[in-house]
Order: C-alpha cells, then sequence, then structure tokens
C-alpha cells in the first residue's frame, strides 16, 4: 500500500465531527415552512374483514388538513422479493379489505399538529368484522386454522432443500441426533425512530421523500409501483440514519402515506415518526423459528448428513421472508462441507407482526440451532468441539455441495487462531469451580457471511460517480447508504487510495435517488464489497482521464503514470512530474479543458439460486469467522456471565480497522442481549413490551471484554481484497454461549433467551435423572 | 407539538402553601424529580388540572445530621444520596441502593420522596429503609405525622393526599445488606429482592429486619427469618435453616420457585458475609 | 403560559412557554438546538441527554418551567467555537462514533462523568453511561474514549 494511502487504516469517520458536536442532521430534525403532522390509523384488531371506513368526521376537524384510505389509492400491493418470489408480493399500502395484525395500516392523516392528528384519528369510523385469528406458526399450518392470505395452509414461502442422499448418510452414521430448537422474535431497537418527510411538487407532479431508510432506490421502486408514478418522478433522500440493522430496508406505509397527504393537501410537506411503542409494534421484526434438527456422523468425526424441518412465524405479510427462510437452511453450506442435506423450510402466515430483516436474517436463528447441533454432534462421539469444525469446515476454492463457489477463505485460520487465544486447551472441560456453585466453560460458534445477496433484484449493482473540480476538490457520488456503519468512510477511503489523494480531499454525496447512482442498499453485508468496488473503478476511470491528460502534455505513456501520495509519478523512473493539484490545473487549462468526471459500476459475478433446489452462487464471495465465548454460570440462581468473547473475523483487508472492529463489537453485543434477554413477546398478537424499559437492550454496564483478531484472506474480488463483515458476528454468538454453559455445568440450553429459570430448571433436570 | 397536554404548574415555596394548592385544586398531582410523574402524565387518561411542583420548597432539600439521627429531605436525589459522605459512613446500605437504583440520568432525578411515594412495588428504597427503621414525616391535607414506611405505604385516598416532607432514620448502628435479582440488565427493576438490617452484638444479632420485595405486592417484613437470626449463634447460623424460615414467612406471597431460589442464595450470602465480619 | 428565564450554554433567554412544556421541546422547537435527539420520550434512552448545573438529566423528563434557576448545557454548548472538548475529540479519535444518535448524549453524560470523576475506572464509566443505549457499537469503543479523554484531560490540567 501507498504510504499516506488511508486504505487499512483507522482514519476519522468523515462525519464524526457532525455527529460529536451535534451537528449531524436526521431526518425529524428538518422543519419546512407549512409542514403538517401526519399520523397512521392502525388496526386494533389482529384479524378482521373491513367493512366501512367513514373518514368523514375527521375531515371536517378543524386542523385537518387531508385524510387518505385506501380509495386515494391505485391498490396495488408491493413485497420485497418480487424478482423471484412474485407471489410474496402481499400487502396494499392502505388495507381496505382486510387487517392481518394489530397495527396494520388502513388510512392516514395530515394536520397542523400532533394533537389534532390524533383527534383525527380517533374520529375515523370504521366498521370491522373480527375474524378468527391465529398467533401460532405450528397452529397456522393445520387444517381448519384462519386462513390469512390465499395461501394453502398459510405457508407463504416453502423452501425445500435436497442434496445426496441424507436417508442413507444417516444409516450410515455412527451417531445420530436429534433437536429442537426454538428461537423468539426480537427488536431491530435502533435508536432513531422511523421518520419521513413526504412533499408533492404540483407544478411537476413529483414527490420528495426524505426517509430514514437503508435503502432510497428500494423505496422509489416501491412508492413508483403503488402510487403509479414514474421512479424519476421520486426522489427519495437519505439523510444521517440513527441504525437500521435491517429494520428500514423497505419502503412503509407510513412513507407512501406522508407522499400522499402531502399530494393531497396541495403540496404542503408532512412529517411522520413512528413512537418507539409503534417501532416495536409495527415495524418489522425477526422471524420466531422452529429447527427441528437430525443430523448423523462418523466415529472419525466425518458430518454424515444434516436433514430436517424450520418453521418460521412470518407474520401477517412477506416482507423479506424469502430471504430470510433461504438464509435460515442454507448459510450453514457455506461453513460445512457434506454431501448429504435435506431441509425443509416454511415461512407461515400468522396474526402476529410483519418478520421481516434483521441483521443476519436467518443467519442468527440458523447459527443458534446448527452450531449448538453441532457441538451435541460432536459430544455424542466424543470429540472436541473445535477438532470437528476443523475436521468438517469448507476450504479456500471450494465449490459447495449447491454450488457456491468459495474462493478465498480463512474459516480454518479464524478456528485455530480463536482456539489459540481463547486458551480453549487448557480451558475446555476444566470446569473450574471459581467460587462455591459457581462455575467456568467455554464455547465456540463459527459462521460464514455473504456479500450482497441477489434476491431482490436480476441484478445487484451499486454505482458511483467522481467529479474532480478545478480547484481541486474531489466529489464522490455513491449510492451506498450509510446507516451507521461508516460505508460513507470506507468509500471515500477507497476512493482516496485509487486516486492516490489525501482523505480529506474527498467529499462524499450519497443516496439521493436523483443525484446518486443506483445502489440497492445497505444490506446482505454488502456495501463496502460491491459499492466499493464500484467507487474504486470510478477513482481508476477520474484518474486514467488526468493521467491521459498529463501523459499528452508530457508526451509520455499514459502506461508509464500513475498518481501517489498527491504526486504524478512517472512509475518507470519512480520521478515525481508534478502535484496533483498542477495535473488538474493542466486538465482545466486552455488547451485542454477537460473537465473530469469518473464513473464507475460493479456487479458482483453470481449464479441465481434455484429456489426449487438451492443450488446457485448468491454472493461474489464469502466471509468466515469463528467466535469463542468465556462463560460463568451460578448453579445456585441460574444466572450466566458472559467473561470474554474472543473473534477471529476472516475479513479479506479491513479498509478501516476501527469501523471493522465497531462492527464485531456492535454484533457481539447484540448477539448477546438475544442470547441472554431479549424478546419480542406477544399476547393475541399484541407486542407486550413495546419499550425500551420493557424490552430490555444490552446498556453500557452488559459490556463484557472483547478480543477481535483479523484473518487477511486478500479476497480476489474485494476492493483491496476486503470483504463484508457486517452481520456475521452476530451469527454465532448464541451457540458460543449455549455451548460455554454446556461446558460449565452440563446443560444444553435449546430455546432463547437462556434465562436463569431455564438454566436452574435444566440444572435441576439432570440432577433428577442422576438420582433415578 | 406539544408532548404534554396542559396543566397549571405551580411552584410553592413552603409546605403549608404546597398543602393549600393541594386542597384548593380540582385534580392536583405532586411533582418531585418528574421521574414518574412526568412518564405518566404522557400516557394517563386521568389528566390532572395542576401540577404542584416542590422544586423550590427549600426545606425539602438536603440532609440533617444530628448524633442521634440523620433526616434526609424529600427531595434529595438518589444520586445525592448515593454520594453522601454521611450516608455512606452511617448508611451504606441505602447509599448502595440508591447507586443501583434506575440510571444516572435517571438518580441524578429521582428524588427520595417521589421513590416512596410512588408506591410503586418494584422501587428500591422503601424495602432498604424499612430495614433500617425508617421514619417518614408526613405533611396530609388534614394531619401532619411521623409513620413508618409501611404505615405510609398503606395509607390510601385522602388519607395518600399531602406532602412527604422527610425521611428520618434512626442512628442504631444497624449493618445491612441489599440484595436485587433482574430478570434482564443488571439496570433493570429488580423481580425480587431483600433488604436486611441489624445490629451485632459479640455471637448475636439484635433488631434484626429482613424485607422483601417481591414485585408483585408492597414489602414483605420476614418475621420468622428475622426471629431465626435472632435467636440463633451466627456461628450456628445456616443457609438451609434460613431458607426455611424464609418460605415459611412467604408462604402466603405465591412466590414462585426461582424467586425463591434467588433469595435462598441471598441468605447465603449474607450469612458468609456476618460471619466473615 | 409562563415567562421563564433559561440559561442555556451560557445564553440567557426569556421565554413564554405553557406551563406543561418540556425541556426537549423548548430546545429542539423554540431554540433550535437540534443536537438533543428525540427518540423513546420515556426516560430510556438517554438520546435527549443535557447537562443541568453540571449533572446528566434527561430533557424529556424535566418541564421547563423547572429548568429555570439551573445552567443547562446541551451538545452544542461544549464546542468552543471552532475546537472541540477533548471528550469529542477522543469518540473521534477512538472510533466510537457510528450512527450518531446517541452520540450527544453519550458525549454529555462522560462530561458530567469526568466533571466528577476525572479519572474513573472502565467500571465507573460503564456505571455512569447506563442511562444512555447505544446499539451499534457495543460501547466497547465510547468506554475507551472516555478513558482517553479522561487521560488527555488529565495531562493537560
Amino acid at each position: 500500500m501507498k504510504t499516506t494511502s488511508p486504505v487499512g487504516k483507522s482514519v476519522p469517520r468523515i462525519d464524526a465531527r457532525q455527529k460529536v458536536t451535534g451537528e449531524a442532521t436526521y431526518v425529524f430534525d428538518l422543519k419546512f415552512p407549512g409542514m403538517l403532522v401526519g399520523k397512521m390509523l392502525r388496526s386494533p384488531h389482529a384479524h378482521a374483514r373491513i367493512v366501512k371506513i367513514d373518514t368523514s368526521k375527521a375531515e371536517k376537524l378543524p386542523g385537518v388538513r387531508a385524510v387518505v384510505t385506501a380509495e386515494d389509492t391505485p391498490k396495488i400491493k408491493f413485497g420485497s422479493n418480487e424478482y423471484f418470489f412474485p407471489y410474496t408480493v402481499d400487502q396494499y399500502p392502505l388495507e381496505f379489505e382486510k387487517v392481518r395484525y394489530i397495527g396494520d395500516e388502513i388510512a392516514a392523516v395530515a394536520a397542523v399538529d400532533e394533537a389534532t392528528a390524533e383527534q383525527a384519528l380517533s374520529l375515523i369510523d370504521v366498521q370491522y368484522e373480527v375474524l378468527p385469528a391465529v398467533f401460532d406458526a405450528v397452529a397456522a399450518m393445520k387444517p381448519g386454522a384462519p386462513q390469512i392470505h390465499a395461501a394453502r395452509n398459510n405457508i407463504g414461502v416453502m423452501l425445500p432443500v435436497c442434496f445426496g442422499d441424507p436417508d442413507r448418510a444417516l444409516r450410515e452414521s455412527d451417531y445420530v441426533h436429534e433437536d429442537v430448537f426454538v428461537l423468539p422474535s426480537a427488536a431491530h431497537a435502533a435508536l432513531e425512530p422511523h421518520v419521513c418527510i413526504g412533499q408533492y411538487e404540483v407544478s411537476t407532479d413529483r414527490i420528495t421523500l426524505w426517509s430514514s431508510t437503508q435503502a432510497p432506490f428500494k423505496i422509489r421502486e416501491a412508492m413508483a409501483k403503488t402510487l403509479k408514478m414514474q421512479e424519476a418522478d421520486i426522489r427519495v433522500i437519505k439523510l444521517n440514519v440513527g441504525g437500521g440493522f435491517g429494520g428500514k430496508l423497505e419502503m412503509f406505509p407510513m412513507d407512501f402515506c406522508a407522499c400522499l397527504l402531502s399530494k393531497k393537501c396541495g403540496g404542503a410537506p408532512v412529517k411522520m415518526m413512528c413512537t418507539r411503542q409503534e417501532v416495536f409494534s409495527c415495524t418489522r421484526r425477526k422471524h420466531p423459528m422452529i429447527y427441528k434438527l437430525k443430523s448423523g456422523v462418523k466415529k472419525d468425526g466425518t458430518l454424515m448428513a444434516i436433514t430436517g424441518e424450520v418453521i418460521a412465524d412470518g407474520g401477517a405479510y412477506c416482507s423479506y421472508g424469502p430471504t430470510v427462510i433461504a438464509a435460515g437452511i442454507m448459510r450453514f453450506m457455506m461453513v460445512y462441507q457434506l454431501k448429504n442435506i435435506r431441509l425443509f423450510g416454511s415461512r407461515v402466515y400468522t396474526n402476529n407482526s410483519i418478520s421481516g430483516a434483521i441483521r443476519g436474517f436467518g443467519g442468527v436463528q440458523s447459527g443458534f440451532a446448527i452450531e449448538s447441533h453441532m457441538d451435541m454432534l460432536a459430544r455424542g462421539i466424543g470429540m472436541d468441539p473445535v477438532e470437528f469444525r476443523l475436521k468438517n469446515t469448507t476450504d479456500p476454492n471450494t465449490l459447495t455441495i449447491n454450488k457456491m463457489i468459495i474462493s478465498s477463505n480463512g474459516l480454518k485460520d479464524c478456528i485455530r487462531k480463536a482456539a489459540e487465544i481463547s486458551g480453549w486447551r487448557e480451558k475446555y472441560g476444566a470446569k473450574k469451580e471459581t467460587s462455591p456453585g459457581v462455575l467456568r466453560g467455554i464455547g465456540i460458534g463459527i459462521a460464514a457471511d455473504v456479500m450482497g445477496s441477489k434476491m431482490y433484484k436480476s441484478h445487484e449493482s451499486a454505482g458511483s460517480i467522481i467529479k474532480v473540480e478545478e480547484d481541486g476538490s474531489v466529489y464522490l457520488f455513491t449510492g451506498a447508504a450509510d446507516t451507521g456503519q461508516g460505508s460513507d468512510t470506507a468509500m471515500a477511503q477507497i476512493a482516496a487510495h485509487e486516486l492516490g489523494v489525501a482523505y480529506e480531499r474527498i467529499r462524499i454525496k450519497a443516496a439521493d435517488t436523483e443525484i446518486t447512482p443506483f445502489d440497492t442498499g445497505s444490506f446482505a453485508s454488502r456495501v463496502t464489497f460491491i459499492s466499493g468496488n464500484a467507487t474504486k473503478n470510478a477513482a481508476t476511470d477520474a484518474k486514467r482521464q488526468i493521467l491521459e491528460v498529463v501523459a499528452q502534455e508530457l508526451k509520455l505513456g499514459v502506461q508509464d503514470l500513475d498518481i501517489e501520495d498527491e504526486q504524478v509519478v512517472n512509475k518507470k523512473s519512480g520521478k515525481m512530474l508534478l502535484s496533483f493539484d498542477q495535473a488538474v490545473v493542466l486538465c482545466y487549462s486552455f488547451n485542454y479543458g477537460r473537465l473530469i468526471i469518473g464513473r464507475g459500476s460493479y456487479n458482483p459475478k453470481t449464479t441465481p439460486i434455484d429456489f426449487r433446489t438451492g443450488e446457485g452462487n448468491i454472493s461474489g464471495s464469502y466471509g468466515f469467522e469463528a467466535q469463542i465465548a468465556e462463560v460463568e454460570v451460578d448453579t445456585k440462581t441460574g444466572r450466566v456471565k458472559v467473561l470474554k468473547m474472543y473473534d477471529v473475523h476472516d475479513i479479506g483487508y479491513p479498509i478501516n480497522p476501527a469501523s471493522v472492529h465497531g462492527q464485531i463489537e456492535g454484533s457481539i453485543v447484540m448477539g448477546l442481549g438475544y442470547t441472554l434477554y431479549e424478546d419480542l413477546k406477544f399476547k393475541e398478537g399484541r407486542v407486550v413490551n413495546p419499550s425500551f424499559s420493557k424490552y430490555r437492550i444490552p446498556r453500557s454496564t452488559e459490556m463484557i471484554p472483547i478480543e477481535s483478531v483479523f484473518i487477511e484472506t486478500n479476497d480476489p474480488q474485494g476492493p483491496f481484497g476486503a470483504k463484508g463483515m457486517g452481520e456475521a458476528s452476530l451469527l454465532p454468538t448464541a451457540a458460543a454461549i449455549a455451548n460455554a454453559i454446556y461446558d460449565a455445568v452440563g446443560v444444553q440450553i435449546k430455546d432463547l433467551p437462556i434465562t436463569p429459570q431455564k438454566v436452574l430448571a435444566a440444572l435441576k433436570d439432570i440432577k433428577n435423572k442422576k438420582q433415578e | 407539538m406539544p408532548i404534554l397536554k396542559d396543566f397549571r404548574y405551580h411552584a410553592p415555596v413552603s409546605v403549608d402553601e404546597a398543602l393549600a394548592l393541594l386542597r384548593k385544586c380540582e385534580k392536583p398531582v405532586v411533582l418531585a424529580g418528574g421521574t414518574f410523574v412526568l412518564n405518566t402524565l404522557k400516557k394517563t387518561a386521568a389528566y390532572p388540572t395542576d401540577v404542584i411542583g416542590l422544586r423550590k420548597i427549600a426545606p425539602l432539600h438536603g440532609i440533617r445530621d444530628t448524633a442521634r439521627e440523620t433526616a434526609i429531605g424529600s427531595m434529595t436525589t438518589l444520586a445525592e444520596i448515593a454520594s453522601s459522605p454521611v450516608i455512606r459512613e452511617h448508611f451504606a446500605v441505602l447509599a448502595e441502593a440508591a447507586a443501583r437504583a434506575a440510571t444516572t440520568p435517571l438518580r441524578h432525578m429521582a428524588t427520595i420522596g417521589g421513590n416512596v411515594a410512588s408506591r410503586f412495588f418494584w422501587v428500591d428504597l422503601p424495602v432498604v429503609l424499612m430495614a433500617l427503621g425508617a421514619k417518614a414525616a408526613w405533611s396530609g391535607v388534614k394531619t401532619k405525622k411521623t409513620l413508618t414506611i409501611e404505615d405510609f405505604l398503606a395509607l390510601t385516598g385522602q388519607e395518600a393526599r399531602g406532602i412527604l416532607t422527610e425521611i428520618v432514620l434512626p442512628k442504631s448502628g444497624l449493618t445491612g445488606v441489599y440484595f436485587r435479582h433482574t430478570q434482564t440488565i443488571e439496570v433493570d427493576v429488580p423481580i425480587v429482592a431483600i433488604a436486611f438490617a441489624a445490629r451485632r452484638q459479640a455471637d448475636a444479632v439484635k433488631d434484626v429486619r429482613c424485607i422483601v420485595n417481591t414485585t408483585l405486592s408492597r414489602p414483605v417484613r420476614l418475621a420468622g427469618t428475622a426471629s431465626y437470626f435472632e435467636t440463633t449463634d451466627i456461628k450456628k447460623w445456616k443457609a438451609a435453616e434460613a431458607a426455611e424460615a424464609l418460605r415459611g414467612d412467604l408462604q402466603q406471597s405465591k412466590l414462585d420457585d426461582y424467586r425463591l431460589h434467588c433469595l435462598c442464595a441471598d441468605l447465603e450470602l449474607l450469612i458468609g458475609k456476618f460471619k466473615q465480619t | 403560559m409562563k415567562t421563564v428565564t433559561l440559561d442555556v450554554n451560557g445564553k440567557v433567554f426569556c421565554l413564554d412557554v405553557p406551563d406543561g412544556e418540556l425541556l426537549i421541546e423548548t430546545l429542539r422547537d423554540r431554540l433550535g438546538l437540534l443536537g438533543t435527539k428525540y427518540s423513546c420520550l420515556e426516560g430510556d434512552c438517554g438520546v435527549c441527554t443535557v447537562l443541568a448545573d453540571g449533572k446528566n438529566v434527561l430533557s424529556c423528563l424535566m418541564l421547563t418551567v423547572e429548568a429555570e434557576g439551573r445552567k443547562i448545557m446541551t451538545i452544542e454548548g461544549l464546542t468552543q467555537g471552532s475546537s472541540l472538548h477533548p471528550i469529542q475529540q477522543a469518540f473521534i479519535d477512538e472510533g466510537a462514533v457510528q450512527c450518531g444518535f446517541c452520540t450527544p448524549g453519550m458525549v454529555l453524560a462522560s462530561k458530567s462523568l469526568l466533571d466528577r470523576c476525572p479519572l474513573p475506572t472502565k467500571e465507573e464509566i460503564a456505571h455512569a453511561l447506563d442511562g444512555n443505549l447505544c446499539r451499534c457499537t457495543g460501547y466497547v469503543r465510547i468506554i475507551n474514549a472516555v478513558l482517553s479523554a479522561a487521560q488527555k484531560m488529565k495531562k493537560t490540567s
């Protein structure tokens, strides 16, 4: 790397200064003249037919500017996996036939203030015919269960995967083990609530939407479709986003209604924000899942087959359900090398709130189930869990049974390194008692991550534009949507390095559908890899344009020139020819007048997955990691204390090491919450803990020591060898902790969260069994 | 967009002025630190007409210390209690409980008066105060009196209208311990907690008070458990015997197994602590 | 309505506010101090943190009329011209900022801590920041930033 290159260095975040001074603008901070407040009318019933909606009283309330219902809309459905799963497009922006969960959107109002808007909601008279509802996924699949959509047995998405001859492989196994794992729902709990401002321009018949989103281009597409407008007439702008984690990945009825309300009241901007209760109850949540697994191994540790069934409670609509269930049953195929697999995934409609994308998609659920299950298989044949994994994991340059093409792969190195830094050999099985009744244990979990998932469109391209102005300033335009993970910084670093200039030179304009090139958004750990490559290509293009002018002027071959450390150099002689600023002045001079505008795009080389078989290569590359947890279990109270987490991650190459560590640390602490206490609870379809005082997420006092180490495999596809890594660290955390608890006290907890009560009950069980 | 619906705010400068307002106003509510009351106002249907803020009443602030007792003004914040040298010296258990209640910003705002007068089952301080034998100085709309914390918590209806002015702690040389268990993270409300205080005399303890906060009902006094500790030589204290007494005391309370388990584990720690010192 | 005199970031404001107005509303809507963030409004998340007489409190749980007589500081009051407070600089240097929504509150809570306890331990920092949620960082880098700011401030004082 070049001496002053920002790539590989923990340069300060490009947006950090505004964020520490409080100057950073988020959507809720915007204020426009004449701005109105919008509010959604939501269903109080879990399942009901809408008989009649009368908005006349609300419309007459002084201060109310507009009321909209489905009658004001073209009544077109939207969904998130339309390209591969057109039948999962199942939600209207405003429902008019039926409501399917408590919180389903029926109408919206815009008024001069919040109190008036709320009063107006109470004046909308909706007549419902309440229908029987079903809240449990297994019950919903039974014949005779209330029918939520047209899908047979309420199974919205069915995903069967079968490779090899699993039955034979199980027969040939020396040890076969069956397990059932139960995973609860969880909330993203981003600190910034969902918020948007919609504004209609009467003279042009165009819409501008400011939204706190991870995917502005996806919102634009869904808005255009559901409003029956041209994409070109809709501009979606992302400002600073106060966290997403998968919860801000789609168009919400609120986005749609803010624009529609603005149109109906003649162009006044309409701001809408979810209350914290709405965020918890009516946006998206994690799919609760059940994993029934039956797998077999040989005595020598060879994993023979993984079989089973996965049932996911999808709630009222499909959302990103297909991607989630696909990730839920296919992610381990990047991790384990085996020939016999049969899994049947069902994503089931219920009358709970909508399950959707959340960091890891289904990988967190599968991570807990598969990685706990693997430990039990290893135990069954008396093999060390680390050895067992080293024997069965994938290698570099592997074609998996389902045709995923894995090139760089540091998984085995991750496992070895994690075992080394955690002192696995001395600690595993030691059952050290640190005080009476308090025992220590150590456990491992491993995972793989995609960088991109071509499941929402036919392509997954991202684009970047770089313009170099006369004064030498460099502007980067990228569609990538930074939601706090630091993609703007990483893109600026990549652009600076490739262009050969200082990081401080880069100014970034990101995620504005009218100004920046297309980008599918921040999800599937794709941004560094895909948008990063696009940005690198744009910088290469801009550099070439500058060097062409210099070459012409100095009568040198363009191939012999490069820009490094803000200097144009002759690569052959190493001689500095002129500074970057001088080169730019030359480009814009009388003789040349060459405007420097570089462009780049990137579409990863993948093959679409055939969802009838599960075959295909979903990602351009794959990331890997191993995580080890050290815990202490108090056998008197059942309380589990996580002492330390070790994370070793094949990140390819870290563009910004501090940001990469930050992603890992944030994921682990989020995983800690999901493992030990986070549980979005429902009663008859109603969320019972929709606040931060009832849905507890980790606080600073829960912070644990984390040792995070990188394995640099320098991916051949990634920009400067980098891979995506925003999700993987969350996947193995729960299993690593659960496996460590087993190591400490001999109980394997198979349903999250691992509460003290469950640990105590399990300890009591084994005590009773011993006595028998 | 106002978050709260409007009301009339009053800032009396004396307790008598506050009491006069309480008598006069249609639907008044007393505001101390605000952390409970203002949150409730965001949700309640029974909206007050008047909010009486106690902030400007000087005598309600601060800690008065004499040879015999320590009086904590009801507007003293939890953070002030946690860091007060006097409280830390004489009532360390109260300082610890105050330091562990809620979160730092809430401790900077919430007051001991609000904590006790809220009558929420799950708050931390009343159990500890009961164990320490504290009294509540109460200026009711009808009468002024000094009550035990237990009696104060039992006030209802008209009787419960007034201003809690002080919490008075007798300096009786008690040693206390407080254990709290949460279901999730540290700062969560306790699902069960136990406060214990006693005066050590050679190998015995006197004036034992053992109070459990079940979060399901008002604090429960464990008479049997206290008597076990009082009548048994410290060297002979056994966790199993104490636990049996505790189970006996809590027979009516319908506590689940897990909570009982936590309390029994606490008794073991408590016994260890007393045997050590 | 009440007429209140507020001391915010060392400036004095005389305002007419409804009795029921919360400090977060006054700061954001009347004074345009948007660094005070708006999220749960229940005192649980800490993004609306301000300092009152140097102590971190929640502006969603304080009536504006009760802020009278206290010195209020918002995140905007911490920056002196273009130079950052050492805590702000440490948050940048240690990579403690991700989405930034918790950052103003975190910085102010850290200031309140360092003003009363100039060289805290990691545990003391964790305890002092327990009212400020962060979903991005796992708190690791935030706590490191406060440690490093404390050391820098000690050196310069």
